[in-house]
């Protein structure tokens, strides 16, 4: 058996220490890992994405806690992957949501917790968040739950690759709070308005609650009205309801077109990544060291101008060769 | 190109609550490039777990309030079990100096006294990481 094959086999059998190393593999951007990943996709698919995101300090990884416990009490195996922000200035990181998560997962071998720290990608997520995902899902855990990195604002990454996003809130955050209505629709599925112990929170949930947010589906998808719910992560209280209210989104989206057009756009956003790493590695970097680069701009200009052209022509080639097949 | 960083798993006691220390380190280590896991464990099993599902580097714990050896004994094995034989295991917080043999001969790489000059822990960590076993 080949190592692509024996390491894909041992993810899929459950093993923690390979699926902890492929992920660093992922992140690191090795083309091995590629590999592992094509031999895992058909194992991939049947776990359900959970995205969760808010502003910092909303309570976020409390709350990933808390519903650890009570998926884990449903009798459903859990992966978490969690984003914390890398440092700009020196690209270290530091990463704190373990720690919220310990007590719901502690000697569970049903619980795999893994930390990425964002490494310079925006939109709330790591890169390698989307594959890390997969090689939870192919380990055989029943729920991914993904928290980002929670600046609040632009984390659309996560609606990519969730089936179902909970957006985190907490009272008080006044003009913050206005400034995000106006974001719910494009990426809540489910808002939780959390620390319901606190003062406050019961104006904030009243006050969103009455909002009435909507999300419109995709073509021929009818709309979803976004529930808004009460929890406080601290007490365990409303989370049976959360879950409840994320499984019957993830049950309504999987009978329309809501999920065939999620899938096809995590499909494409692999493409892509894969096509980009590829080509940043076989051809750009080689292609930047071979050039001078007083013109940087011009240089690049001329160069996908050339890798262009060669693929149009490559493709006439094809067609053409297709035809004189056919006569 | 390379994007490979070192990862570093902080461990301390959960009922401990000496935090300073433990901060400091963390921002230090991730001031010199490495990505920190910080949490508080309540069983040393929960160390291990995290550094297999972490894939951590480096397993970093904080004792302020003693138990060094006690944490040692379970920790090297409980890492070994689980085929995490390559990684760097060190100490640091309050712990007396006569311990730091004894330690090592359970497996521990490096023990780290208190008052020690900034950089001193990350130029360890980085120039024996990779290097580690756990025999
Ligand atoms: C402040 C303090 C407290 C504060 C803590 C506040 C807080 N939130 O942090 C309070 C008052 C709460 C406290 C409580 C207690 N404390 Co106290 N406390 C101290 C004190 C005075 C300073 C600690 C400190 O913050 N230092 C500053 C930081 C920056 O330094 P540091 O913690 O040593 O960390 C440095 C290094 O040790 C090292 N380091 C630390 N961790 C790690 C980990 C790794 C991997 C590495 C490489 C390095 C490393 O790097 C840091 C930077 O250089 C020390 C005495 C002392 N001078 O150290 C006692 C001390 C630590 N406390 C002690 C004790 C006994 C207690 C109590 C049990 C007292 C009691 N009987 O109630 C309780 C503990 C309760 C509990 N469950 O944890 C003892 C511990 C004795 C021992 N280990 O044998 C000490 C040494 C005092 C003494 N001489 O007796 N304490
Ligand atoms: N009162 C209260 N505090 C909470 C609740 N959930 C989380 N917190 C606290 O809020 C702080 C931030 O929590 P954390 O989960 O780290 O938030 P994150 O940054 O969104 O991941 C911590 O001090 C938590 O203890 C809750 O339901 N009630
Ligand atoms: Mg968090």
């Amino acid at each position: 058996m080949d190592a692509t094959t024996d390491q894909a086999e041992q993810v899929v059998a459950g093993s923690a220490l390979h699926a902890g190393r492929l992920i660093t593999r992922i992140e690191n951007g090795r083309a091995d890992a590629r590999a592992v990943l094509r031999s895992l996709a058909p194992h991939c698919g049947k776990a359900q994405l959970i995205g969760v995101t808010g502003p910092p300090g909303a309570g976020k990884s409390t709350l990933v806690s808390a519903l650890i416990r009570e998926l884990r009490g449903r009798g459903r195996t859990v992966g978490v992957i969690a984003v914390d922000p890398s440092s700009p200035f020196s690209g270290g990181a530091l990463l704190g949501d373990r720690d919220r998560m310990v007590e719901s997962s502690s000697g569970d071998s049903g619980v795999f917790i893994r930390s990425l720290a964002s490494r310079g990608a925006s939109g709330g997520l790591a890169a390698a968040a989307n594959d890390a995902v997969d090689v939870l899902d192919a380990m055989g855990k029943d729920v991914v739950i993904v928290e980002t990195v929670g600046v609040g604002q632009g984390e659309f990454d996560i609606a990519r690759i969730a089936h179902t996003v909970v957006l985190v809130l907490v009272p008080g955050y006044g003009d913050a709070l206005q400034a995000m209505k106006a974001g719910i629709t494009e990426i809540a599925d489910v808002v939780v308005v959390n620390k319901s112990d606190s003062p406050g929170a019961e104006q904030t949930f009243k006050e969103l609650a009455a909002q009435g947010f909507q999300r419109t589906g995709p073509d021929g998808g009818p709309p979803w009205p976004v529930p808004v719910l009460q929890a406080s992560a601290l007490r365990h209280d409303g989370i049976a309801e959360l879950v409840d209210a994320v499984d019957e989104h993830h049950r309504f989206t999987g009978r329309t077109a809501w999920r065939t057009a999620h899938e096809h756009a995590r499909r494409r956003a692999r493409f892509i990544a894969f096509a980009n790493d590829r080509l940043r590695e076989e051809l750009l970097e080689t292609a930047a060291d071979a050039r001078a680069l007083t013109d940087p701009y011009g240089a690049a200009e001329e160069f996908v101008t050339e890798l262009i052209e060669a693929h149009r022509r490559l493709t006439a080639h094809r067609a053409a060769g297709a035809e004189t097949e056919q006569k | 190109m390379s994007q490979e960083r070192i990862k570093v798993l902080l461990a301390k006691k959960k009922i401990d609550v000496h935090g300073r220390g433990t901060k400091l380190i963390a921002r230090e280590l991730r001031d010199a490039g490495m990505e920190v896991v910080y949490f508080r464990f309540g069983v040393v099993e929960e160390i291990a777990e995290a550094a297999l599902q972490e894939d951590v580097d480096v397993v970093a714990v904080s004792i302020m309030t003693s138990g060094q050896m006690q944490v040692a004994r379970e920790l090297i094995p409980a890492l070994k079990e689980r085929g995490m034989t390559d990684v760097l295991v060190i100490m640091g917080g309050i712990i007396p100096e006569v311990d730091f043999e004894p330690l090592r001969e359970l497996g521990v790489h490096r023990c780290f006294p208190p008052g020690l000059p900034g950089g001193v822990v990350a130029d360890y960590i980085r120039e024996n990481v990779g290097t580690a076993t756990l025999a």
